[in-house]
Formats: C-alpha cells, structure tokens, sequence
C-alpha cells in the first residue's frame, strides 16, 4: 500500500492530473450507465453493424480524440506564449510528447475518422443503398481504429509518449536515441489504427462501386459520394505504404534490424515510404471535406453545382498528381537537383485542380440565393482560409524558397491553413447540414454562429501570425525562444487565438447538449427549408435501419430536386414492398479489437507471452467468424409498410 | 472581413517591425536570391487571392437570400465552358511564370559548390545539440559559432554524428539537412558584415531549442588577422 503510494506521488504532477481525471470520468459514466439502466443500449452500439450507428460512434470517438489533441495545442501554446518561458513541465522532453502526439493523434486518429465517420453515415444514403458492402468488416474498421487511438492516447500515462514528432524521423525514432517503450507505441498504434483505416477503403470502393440504386450512373453520383470513392483508393495505396514503413520501424525497433540505421541502412528510406503515405493524406483528408462543401454550397446558394464534370475530373486529378508530389517535403534533404525540380512543378500542377475546384464553388453560388446557415458559414470559411492555404502551398513549392521557409513556423501556419481550413471546417459544415437527418433535431443556429465565429476568427488569430514568425526565422518544434529575435508578441497574439478556438469548441458541446436535451423532433425527410437535391432527403430523419423501405430510382444528377420542380412531394420508389435482409448485430469485430490491443501493450514493452496471447485471440476470432452461419435478420415486410406509412404522413 | 484581415496583417508586420523579419532582409547572395522567387510567388498569389477575393466578396452581397426570397428558387444552370476553361489555362500560365526561375534558381544554388572560385571550405558537424565548425586550411576547430570573411564563397561540408539534423542562417542562406553517413554541401556568401543567427531547423530531440550558433561575418582583413592569431594558438 506504501510503495503504491510512494508510486503515485513520485509522479509528475500532469500525469497525476490525467489519470485522475480520466479516473473520475471512468466512475462518472459507470455510475450514469448504471443508475439510467443504459448497459444493453451501449452493447446495443457497440455490436452494431448499422452504418449510421458505425458512422456516429466514429464520430463521438475521433471528436474526444479532437479534444484530447486539442487541449494539448493548449498546452503548447502556453508553453510558447512568452519567450524563455517555464510553463509546468512542458519543456524539452514533456514538450517534444506534447507535439508529437498533438500531430499524430490530429491527423490519424481526428482528421481521418471524422470523415470516415461522416462519410459512413452520408454514402449508403446518398446512393439509395442499405448498408455498405461488408458491414462487419465496417465495424472491425472502427474497433481497430479505437484500439489503436487508445493504445496511443495511453502511452501519455503508461511508459511516455512518442517523442520524435508525428513524422518520427529515424535515426531520432529508433532505439540507440529514443530507447523505452515510448516510441514503439507510435508504429503499432498507427499499424492497428490503419489496418482498420485500409479495411475501411476497401468496404468504400466496393459499396460505391456495386451498390448504387438502380439508375444512379457514375456521372450522376452527388459529389461527396465521389469524393469518398477517389479518397477510398488513395486511401488503400497510402496506407498500404504506411504499413510498410511502420513495419520497418517496428522491426528496427523489436528486433535490431538495419534498414532505416547505420552505414549499411538509410534513414531516408523512412522519409520517403512517409512521405509516399503522407502526402496522399493530405488529399484522403481534404477530398470528402471538398465533397461536403460540394453539397452544401449548391443546396444554401439554391443553385445547381457549376460546372458538375470538371468538378469530378479534378478529384481525379487532384487523387493521381497527389502521389507524384512527396517530394516536397524533402526539398532541403540534398536529393538530385532533377528530382526537385520534378517534384516542384507536379506540386505546382495541383494548384489547377483545386483553382477549378474553388472557381466553381464561386460561379455556383453566383446567380443564387444565398443563405448564411452555420453549415454555408463554415463552407464559406472554408473558400477563405483554404485559398490561403493554397497560395502558401504554391509559394512552399519554389524549391529555393522552400529552403528558406522548410520546417519552420511558415510551415506549421501552412500546414494548419490547409488542414484545419479543409478538414476540420468540412467536418463542422456536414455534422451541421446533416445533422437533423443523423438525430432528427436541429443544432441551434445561434450557438451555432457563435461556434463559427469564435472558432474561425481565433483560428486566423493563431495560425497568421505563424507565416511572420517562420518568416523571422522560427523554426518548428522548439519548445522555447530568445527574447533579442522579437517573437514575443506573435507568439503571445497566436497562443490568444488557440484560447478563443477553444471557446469556438465549448460553444459547440453547448450547442450539441442543449439541443439533444431540449429540442423537438423534426419528423421532416428534408428539413433544409424543403429543398434537398440528393436522395438522403428523400427518407425519415433519422432513417430507419434499413434506410429505404422501397429502392428509389434516379432519373438525373439531382433526383428529388427534379421531383419538387415537377411539382411532387418526393421522388418515385420502384419495386414493391417486401421482406429486408439485414445483417445481424456481432460482437467479434469489438473483441477482435480487445485483442489487437492486449497484443499490442504486449509488443510495446516486449512481453512476448502478452503478445502471442493477443494475437491468438485475435486468430480464435477470425476462426469463429470463419465457421460462422450468419444469415442476418429479415424485418418483416408488414413492419416496413407501416413504418413507411406513418412517415409519409 | 477581407478588410479587416487585412488591416490586421498590415498592423503585425508594422508592430513586429519589418527589420525583425530575418528572411526579408538578406546579407548573402544566396538569401537574397530566394527572397526574390518569395516575392516573385507571393505578387503572383497576390492576384490570385485578388481575383478570389473580389469575385467572393461581390458574389456573397449580390447574391445573399433578402428577406421575402424565403421561396425564391432561381435558375438552375449546369456551368459554362468559356469560364471554365479560362480558369484551366490562366493559371498554368502564372505557373509557368513562376516555375522557370525556380528552376533555373535551383540549379543554379544546388551546383554553387562546384563551381565557385577558391571558396573557403568549412567542416560542420552537428551532434546533439551542438555544432562544431573545423576549417581545414588553418586548422581551426569552433563550438558553436563560425567566423566568416565578406564576400567569399564559403562551402559548407555538413555531417551528424547521430541524428539528423539541419543547418541554417535564415539572413545568409537557406536550410541543408545534415545526415549521418552522407555528406551535403551548402554554399553560402555573405555580403555584409555583422552577426547573425544560425540554428537547427530539422528536430532533433529533447534540447532542439538551444541547438544554435553564432555566425560573425567580418572584414576580410580582419579574417585573415583572426586565422594567424587563432592558428599560433594551435600551436
């Protein structure tokens, strides 16, 4: 009892503060289950193979996740809000953790699953489907995401976080200069975060490819439908990469290879296999947001998409060029000049397709109505910030210039520009426009307007200073900064705007409690002021399990506003009534992911026992899921008709 | 809203005072060459967000829903090709504009090394979280600071001892990394006087912050001086 207690005060005082809070909130929601009886609805969840459930709890995850990375943006920038400044025990090593898990968590853990998750949802309704292609395979995707998110949101309280960046360079990220366990948790959480992300894509590719309602041509696919299917192929070749380098990593790590180290190695392997992952990324995380933007322009401006098939041909193109520019983030590691230049001007040739992309989102709402509701807003945000973005993306592609601007502060406002402007604004605007058909309530629009304009005018307050700052010769991932170079004020206006995004995000939990708490249900299939355009509008909000009581048939780009300009209340369904097949509810896909973990902690600290154990587990469950009959449930036909009929009314 | 950001930017940049700003006020010919492809991209992205600006801002006020346009539901067109093609090609020209000097820049800074007259050759050595600085010609070893003459080409022989890690003077050139087990070279000078910043730009590990240099650019005389007295010394 002592020495448990010696233990615990021997602690830092941060993460003496996590585990308890994270034990508080454990016995908080354990109480709150109990007392409301709420256990089976949760197991309910969690063995869900429904899209949309998949999909929410996709979201609720990746947006803890967003919090947890998002107080540590927090605690960086108070770290760096005074040159020469002591904050806590943020300095040197504890700030080195907070960076890099701040980036890896930000981008594989938030960035990535908000939209899958977003996407899960929206897809198999925007193309008249019932579920996706494989719906365990849907969950094992989440449960592997989640296992991984846990393993390295634990490493924090358990053996240290990764601390050689979110791009975990070697030689910094192997043995000889990051010994202990901390950086093993970075390759194997992401390896089992990413075998979900991979299985994820594939169930995309195939549930857009074969399971679109009757009539629904490719060219008649809403955008966001599209913009997941190129992002589901980045999706399999890039992490396809990933796989390979954290492989290596593990390897190197584990088991003394000497791939990525030595004189007989090469740390620029990793580099490249990175990047080859990284770059693509960029795009799986930007695309679905241009879908979104896509969708939610046309409908807030009342106008038709402009210019529909360059619109697909540039997420094509912006898809293909974005495995021909890694490069670009290797401009000053002394390759041939050749290969510079070549990846200098492909990066510049991206430039085109996303000019075309921003040009038509402008000329559709030219000729408009335009309406200013909280998902426009954030679109239109959007157009803003990414333009940004984009001209610093093209200034960072000027090789010499980049030598200049690489791994500094301009970088790091770039980088935010884009991702926080395409990604994060994207998620805002879709959670908001789809809201009321996920939870058949609106989100108030007043707490609304103020999440966007906290949210988007503190972003601008932190990130544009940090162009000045990387101009002044600020590089990244210091944890202080001398007082004579004069970066005091920037850094103090920068760590005032982090404050404000974060009020940005309070206001949206306030906004998301209310309304579920208080607001009424909708009972309205379309209830953007009646004038949808895809086929999501055409079914209750919330849809029913199965989504569409009769298949629906699409006759054009955008059936149901063709239906209303006709004069119809809705589209036509086809077929007649009947029995449908659905899949069953499972729990292996959660017990699979309880074994990735258990192997997982097993490999992080080399307990090999522990490791084989987990992976056992895991093959006893795919063994079991092999010999299984599972022939799904038949919701009776009569149920269908009834419910169909009272939401017709 | 355009507006006000704007009056923002312009109000930093005059608070922090232009003469902080290390990148915009070069003291090597290297420096100054990417400065000028900076301001040759962002005059050229200036238009760019000009256009998008304005047409953005034009667009949200004369096309914003006015109170009893609740029901209005205005035409529905598909695109128009003139436009669309406008917005293919006059961007590759402002590309194409802006890719022939980079290029011929980047060649021209990556092949310095060999074809500068009598540089100076300097040795740099980066080991966690110091730099060190051996000038084969006098047999002069520095920590942490490097001593240069006006106006001759110095050529750097960079190589880490362990990790990577990457050499840079924002006012005099910019970044080369330095990696274990291969040598890069960058070429770099100054032309004028005076002392300057040098740091470690690729991270590093738990110090990365403190990893910097002072970099003196003196008179060539004076060099000469520093190398006699520095190398009886030696001795």
């Amino acid at each position: 009892m002592k020495a448990l207690l010696n233990y615990f005060t021997s602690l830092p005082s941060d993460i003496l503060l996590a585990d308890l809070s994270f034990t508080i909130l454990a016995i908080t929601i354990a109480y709150l289950l109990t007392t409301h009886s709420k256990w089976n609805w949760l197991w309910s969840w969690i063995t869900s193979t429904d899209h949309k459930k998949i999909g929410i709890m996709y979201l609720l995850v990746s947006f803890l996740f967003f919090i947890r990375a998002g107080m540590e943006a927090l605690l960086i920038r108070m770290q760096l809000a005074f040159p020469n400044n002591d904050f806590w025990v943020f300095q040197g090593d504890r700030f080195n953790q907070l960076t890099s898990t701040h980036g890896t968590v930000m981008i594989f853990l938030v960035a990535t699953p908000l939209l899958i998750g977003l996407m899960n949802v929206i897809v198999p309704l925007q193309i008249g489907s019932r579920d996706v292609a494989f719906p365990f395979m849907n969950s094992l995707s989440l449960w592997l995401f989640i296992s991984g998110g846990i393993l390295l949101n634990v490493s924090f309280v358990a053996g240290g976080s990764p601390n050689a960046g979110w791009t975990s360079y070697a030689p910094l990220a192997l043995n000889d200069y990051t010994p202990g366990p901390g950086n093993n948790y970075y390759p194997i959480g992401l390896q089992v975060a990413g075998l979900g992300t991979i299985m994820g894509g594939i169930n995309f590719i195939v549930t857009i490819l074969k399971m679109r309602a009757p009539g629904m041509r490719f060219m008649r696919m809403p955008l966001s439908t599209w913009a997941m299917f190129i992002t589901s192929i980045l999706i399999v070749y890039a992490f396809s990469a990933l796989a390979v380098a954290l492989l290596l990593l593990t390897f190197e790590r584990l088991f003394g290879t000497v791939i990525l180290s030595g004189g007989e190695g090469n740390p620029i392997i990793w580099q490249h296999l990175f990047w080859i992952f990284g770059h693509p990324e960029v795009y799986i995380i930007a695309l679905p947001a241009f879908g979104i933007f896509s969708d939610v322009i046309s409908t807030f401006s009342k106008r038709k998409l402009f210019g529909y098939p360059s619109m697909v041909f540039a997420i094509i193109l912006i898809g293909f060029l974005g495995f021909m520019v890694w490069v670009h983030h290797m401009f000053t590691v002394g390759l041939n000049t050749n290969i510079n230049i070549f990846f200098a001007l492909t990066t510049m040739l991206i430039a085109v397709p996303t000019g075309i992309k921003v040009f038509n989102w402008l000329f559709t709402m030219r000729g408009g109505r335009i309406r200013f509701d909280t998902p426009m807003l954030y679109a239109l945000g959007f157009i803003f910030t990414f333009v940004i973005g984009g001209v610093t993306g093209v200034m960072l592609s000027t090789v010499p210039a980049d030598y200049q601007y690489h791994d500094s502060y301009f970088v790091v406002a770039h980088l935010h520009y884009v991702i926080i402007g395409a990604t994060i604004f994207g998620v805002f605007s879709g959670v908001y426009y789809w809201w009321p058909k996920m939870f058949g309530k609106f989100l108030n629009e007043k707490l609304g307007k103020w999440n966007f304009w906290t949210f988007g005018i503190g972003f601008h307050f932190t990130f544009f200073p940090m162009h000045i700052m990387g101009l002044m010769g600020m590089p990244r991932r210091v944890f202080t900064y001398p007082e004579d170079e004069g970066l005091g004020f920037l850094n103090f206006i920068s760590t005032f705007g982090a404050f404000m995004m974060g009020a940005g995000i309070l206001f949206f939990i306030i906004n998301i409690y209310l309304t579920t708490r208080y607001s009424k249900k909708l009972m309205l299939n379309d209830p953007w002021y009646s004038r949808g355009r895809t086929l999501e509008w055409t079914i209750p909000s919330p849809p029913p399990a199965y989504n569409f009581a009769r298949l629906p048939e699409v006759k054009s780009r955008e059936p149901l506003w063709d239906a209303y300009e006709k004069g119809y209340k809705n589209i036509d369904f086809i077929g007649e009534y009947e029995d449908i097949h659905m899949p069953n509810s499972t729990s292996l896909p959660f017990f699979i992911g309880i074994g990735f973990l258990i192997a997982s902690f097993g490999f992080v600290f080399e307990i090999w026992t522990v490791a084989m154990l987990g992976m056992a587990m895991v093959f006893l469950l795919l063994g079991i899921r092999s010999f299984q009959q599972n022939n799904g449930i038949h919701i009776p036909k009569k149920t269908v008709m009834a419910e169909d009929r009272r939401s017709e009314e | 809203m355009t507006l006000r950001i704007a009056l923002f930017v312009s109000g930093i940049i005059s608070i922090s005072g232009c003469s902080n700003i290390a990148i915009l006020t070069p003291k090597g010919t290297e420096a100054y060459s990417e400065l000028s492809l900076l301001y040759l991209s962002l005059a050229l992205m200036s238009i760019v967000l000009l256009v998008v600006f304005t047409l953005f801002t034009r667009f949200l006020i004369k096309y914003r829903e006015r109170p009893g346009q609740e029901n209005d539901f205005p035409t529905q067109i598909e695109g128009n090709k003139k436009l669309e093609i406008t917005w293919v090609v006059v961007p590759v020209f402002i590309l194409i504009i802006l890719a022939i000097p980079t290029f011929a820049t980047t060649y021209q800074l990556d092949h310095e090394a060999e074809s500068v007259d009598e540089p100076l050759r300097i040795n740099v050595t980066g080991k966690q979280f110091r730099w060190f600085f051996y000038y084969p010609e006098f047999n002069i070893m520095l920590e942490n600071e490097v001593k240069l003459p006006v106006d001759r080409p110095v050529v750097f022989n960079l190589h880490s001892e362990d990790v990577i890690h990457s050499f840079w003077i924002p006012q005099l050139a910019g970044k080369k990394d330095v990696l274990p087990h291969k040598e890069n070279k960058l070429t770099i000078t100054p032309d004028e006087t005076g002392t300057f910043d040098g740091k470690c730009a690729e991270f590093c590990g738990a110090s990365h912050a403190f990893m910097t240099f002072k970099t003196t650019v003196i008179e060539r005389e004076a060099f000469k001086e520093w190398t006699n007295v520095a190398d009886k010394q030696e001795e």
